[in-house]
C-alpha cells in the first residue's frame, strides 16, 4: 500500500531519466530499420547457405519488432508516469503547504492532526479537505503505480506484441498502443469533497478526455466544479433535444418544453440575466434539472431554490424565471456577487392533496443534501454565504433535509409552508450554526390569503407535515409578504393564487428575497 | 376576458416612467439598464387566464454620492406623488426601498439602494396579452418584447389594463382589487 510518506519522497526526475534512456535506446532501434529490412533481403544470393541466411535475418527481424514494441510500450508507460508524479507531487505538495499554514500536520500515515498553538482554532472545513485531498492523491498515486507495474511486468512476459508489423515503425505503433495509463474514475460512493479532490488529481488533459468522451461520468457528480458540469451537460441536453423531438409522445413533448426553456436561458444573457450553468440533468421519469444563475463556485452568495408542488422538468420556465428575478433582487440589496440555483431535482407531488404526506420529501432530502454539500466542495476560495429556500411542498423537503441529516447552509427561506416536519427551528441542523442560533438563520412568510393555510391544522395527530413555520411558536424570524389574490368566501377568503404571488415585482417578499440571500436581515 | 394593452404598449409605458422620474432627479446623474424582465402572471394550476406577461425594467442610476441618496429617493417620490403615484411600502430607514402604485394604469414603480453605493430605479407593468387581446387556449405567445406586434385596429374605446394587486401597505388592504393570479405551486 502507498503511503503519504512514499508519495512524498516521489521524484518524478527519475523515472525521467529512465523515460529518457528508454526513448534513446528505442530510437536507435528504430533508426536501424533500413538495415533490418536488408537482412531478408538476399538479391542474387541462392543455395542453402543463402537459405539459412534468409531464415536467420527474418527470425532477428521478428525478435527486433517484438523488442522495439515491447521499449515503445515502457517508453509510453514512462513518459506518463512522469508526468503523473510530477503532478501528484506538485498535489502533495500543495496540500502539504495547505495543512502547515491553517495548524494541520500529515504524517507519513497520512493522518492530520492539529499542531498546537496561538491564535483561533484550525477550520475543521481545512481539516476534511485535506482529508479528501489526500485519499484522493493517494488513490490516483496507486493507480499510477499499479498502472506502470503492469506495463512492465506484461513488456517483461512478452504480453505486448508487435501485432503482425511489417516494420520496426509498425511495431513501435504497436507497442506504443498497448501502454498508457488509465483515467482513473471517480470514488464509488464518494463524498462531494472525495469527488471534488478526485477531479482536481486528474491532468487538465484528462479531464477535459472525460468531459469530451464519457460526460455521463462527472456531469450529475456533486463536487465537481459547475462550469465542468455545465459543459458536459450542455452536450447531453443538445442530444435529449435531439431525441425527443423524434420522439410524438406527449411526455417527450412535455419535456422538450422544458429543455427548450432551459436552453434558452443558457443561452440568454440579457440584462439582470447573468451567465447560467446546466449542472444537473435528467430526463428519465418526470425529469430533474438543476440551472444556476450565476456561478455558484465563485459567487460571495449563493441561493437553492426548491419549488414546491408541480414543479417539474416540463415547467421549469417559471421557475428559472423566478431565480432571475431573485437574482437581481440579491444584486439590487447589495449582493457583491449571487448565484441562484433552479433545484428541480426532486420528484415533488403532483396534485396539492398529494403533498399531504412526507414521502415525497423524504425522497428528496438525501440528494439536497449532497447537492448543498457539493456546493461548499466546489466552490473556490473562502466559504459563499448559502441559503436554501424552499416553496410550498419545497419546504417540506428542505425541512426534512435540515432536520435529519443537517444541511450545509448558512440561511433556511420557508415560502407558504404547509410544515416542515418540525415543531420549532431549533430542530433544524446547519451546518457550522450553533443549536441554539439556528432560529435567526430560519426565515418564513405565509401570504394572508394563501391556500396552503388549509393544511397547517394544528392538531396533534392531523398534521403530519408539521405546524406553519411562519406561526408564532415556531421560533423562526417571518418577514412580510403582500397578502394575495383574496378567495372565495366559502373558502375562508384563501386563495391558490395567493400561494403563487410572492416572486410578483410588487410583493415585498421578494425584496426580503433578495435581502436574505445578500446576508441581510429579510 | 378582458383585453389589456399590448406588450409593446407595456414596455413603453415602463420605459417611460422610469425616463421621466429620472429626469426628476437632482444633478447629473445617469443610468444604465440593470434588468428587463417579460414574466408570465399565470400558471395551469392558477384559475386566472394563462399567457399574460408582467413586463418590468429596472435602471441603476449611477454618478450620485452615497451621501446624496436621500435626496434623489426624496425627489422620486415627490415625482410619483405629482404624477398618480401613491407610495404603498417605504422601509426606509432600515432598508432603502420605496414602491408606488398609479391608481389609473396600475404601473407600479419602486427605488431601492444598497450598502455597495448603488441605487435603482425600476417600472412594472400590469399583467398584459402579447397582442392585446386573449389568446386562444393552449397557445401561448412566443412573443417577445420588442417583437411585439400592435394590435389592429386599436379596440375602441382603448382598454384599461385589469386592475391586479397592489403591494403591500397596510392602510391599502382593504380597498385594493386582488384579482390576478401568479405562476405555479
Amino acid at each position: 500500500m502507498i503511503t503519504w510518506g512514499d508519495v512524498r519522497s516521489w521524484h518524478a526526475g527519475s523515472i525521467g531519466t529512465v523515460a529518457d534512456l528508454v526513448n534513446q535506446r528505442c530510437e536507435q532501434l528504430l533508426a536501424a530499420d533500413s538495415d533490418v529490412e536488408g537482412m531478408s533481403r538476399l538479391d542474387g544470393w541462392t543455395g542453402d547457405a543463402a537459405t539459412a541466411a534468409q531464415a536467420r535475418g527474418t527470425a532477428l527481424t521478428t525478435r527486433l519488432e517484438q523488442l522495439v514494441a515491447e521499449a515503445s510500450a515502457v517508453r509510453r508507460g514512462a513518459h506518463e508516469t512522469q508526468l503523473a508524479v510530477e503532478r501528484i507531487t506538485a498535489d502533495v505538495r500543495d496540500t502539504d503547504d495547505l495543512a502547515s499554514h491553517n495548524g494541520f500536520a500529515i504524517d507519513d500515515g497520512g493522518w492530520v492532526t492539529t499542531v498546537p498553538g496561538p491564535g483561533a482554532l484550525p477550520d475543521e472545513r481545512i481539516r476534511v479537505e485535506l482529508s479528501d485531498r489526500i485519499e484522493q492523491i493517494l488513490r490516483q498515486a496507486t493507480d499510477v503505480d499499479a498502472d506502470f507495474a503492469g506495463i512492465l511486468t506484461r513488456a517483461a512476459r512478452g504480453e505486448i506484441t508487435d501485432q503482425g508489423a511489417t516494420s520496426l515503425a509498425q511495431a513501435a505503433d504497436a507497442g506504443t498502443a498497448q501502454s498508457g495509463l488509465s483515467t482513473i474514475g471517480p470514488p464509488q460512493g464518494g463524498t462531494p469533497g472525495d469527488n471534488r479532490a478526485w477531479w482536481d488529481s486528474l491532468s487538465t488533459t484528462e479531464q477535459g478526455t472525460i468531459l469530451r468522451d464519457n460526460p455521463d461520468l462527472v456531469r450529475n457528480l456533486d463536487g465537481v466544479p459547475v462550469k465542468d458540469r455545465d459543459a458536459a451537460n450542455r452536450v447531453v441536453l443538445q442530444r435529449e433535444m435531439t431525441r425527443l423531438r423524434n420522439d410524438p409522445s406527449g411526455d417527450a413533448k412535455a419535456k422538450l418544453r422544458g429543455l427548450t426553456e432551459i436552453d434558452n436561458r443558457l443561452n440568454d444573457t440579457g440584462p439582470g440575466k447573468p451567465q447560467a450553468y446546466l449542472v444537473q440533468l435528467d430526463t428519465g421519469g418526470d425529469g430533474k434539472a438543476v440551472v444556476a444563475a450565476g456561478n455558484p463556485d465563485t459567487a460571495t452568495d449563493v441561493a437553492t431554490y426548491v419549488p414546491g408542488t408541480g414543479s417539474e422538468l416540463s415547467k421549469i420556465g417559471g421557475d428559472l424565471g423566478r431565480s432571475d428575478k431573485m437574482w437581481q433582487s440579491a444584486t439590487m440589496a447589495g449582493s457583491p456577487s449571487a448565484s441562484v440555483i433552479t433545484w428541480v431535482g426532486y420528484d415533488a407531488p403532483d396534485e396539492l392533496w398529494d403533498a399531504a404526506g412526507e414521502s415525497y420529501a423524504d425522497h428528496g432530502k438525501a440528494d439536497l443534501s449532497k447537492f448543498e454539500e457539493g456546493l461548499r466542495a466546489s466552490h473556490d476560495g473562502a466559504p459563499s454565504h448559502n441559503t436554501v429556500l424552499g416553496h410550498s411542498y419545497g419546504t417540506t423537503v428542505v425541512g426534512h433535509a435540515a432536520r435529519d441529516g443537517g444541511l450545509a447552509a448558512d440561511e433556511l427561506v420557508f415560502v407558504a409552508s404547509p410544515g416542515v416536519g418540525v415543531d420549532h427551528a431549533n430542530q433544524l441542523h446547519l451546518d457550522g450554526v450553533p443549536r441554539d442560533q439556528v432560529a435567526q438563520h430560519v426565515h418564513s412568510t405565509l401570504a394572508e390569503h394563501d391556500m396552503i393555510k388549509v393544511t397547517n391544522v394544528g392538531v396533534a395527530g392531523h398534521d403530519p407535515l408539521g405546524p406553519s413555520p411562519a406561526g408564532s411558536g415556531f421560533g423562526g424570524q417571518v418577514f412580510d409578504s403582500a397578502p394575495g389574490t383574496k378567495g372565495p368566501w366559502y373558502e375562508g377568503g384563501l386563495s391558490g393564487a395567493a400561494h403563487s404571488q410572492y416572486w410578483e415585482d410588487n410583493n415585498p417578499s421578494l425584496r426580503s428575497f433578495g435581502r436574505i440571500i445578500a446576508g441581510k436581515p429579510g | 376576458m378582458e383585453t389589456t394593452m399590448t406588450e409593446k404598449q407595456a414596455h413603453d409605458r415602463v420605459e417611460d416612467y422610469v425616463r421621466a422620474a429620472f429626469e426628476a432627479l437632482p444633478g447629473t446623474a445617469s443610468r444604465t439598464l440593470f434588468s428587463q424582465n417579460r414574466s408570465e402572471c399565470t400558471d395551469p394550476t392558477d384559475d386566472g387566464p394563462p399567457g399574460r406577461f408582467e413586463i418590468s425594467v429596472t435602471y441603476e442610476i449611477t454618478g450620485v454620492q452615497v451621501a446624496a441618496f436621500g435626496e434623489h429617493v426624496d425627489a422620486v417620490v415627490t415625482w410619483w406623488r405629482a404624477h398618480g403615484f401613491t407610495v404603498v411600502t417605504d422601509r426606509r430607514p432600515t432598508d432603502q426601498y420605496v414602491f408606488a402604485r398609479n391608481a389609473s394604469d396600475s404601473f407600479d414603480m419602486s427605488i431601492q439602494a444598497n450598502e455597495l453605493g448603488k441605487l435603482y430605479l425600476g417600472a412594472t407593468s400590469p399583467c398584459v396579452w402579447p397582442n392585446g387581446v386573449p389568446e386562444a387556449a393552449g397557445e401561448p405567445s412566443e412573443t417577445v418584447v420588442a417583437a411585439a406586434p400592435e394590435p389592429e385596429p386599436e379596440p375602441a374605446p382603448k382598454p384599461q389594463p385589469r386592475p391586479r394587486r397592489a403591494a403591500v401597505d397596510d392602510e391599502d388592504f382593504g380597498e385594493t382589487n386582488w384579482s390576478d393570479g401568479g405562476t405555479a405551486f
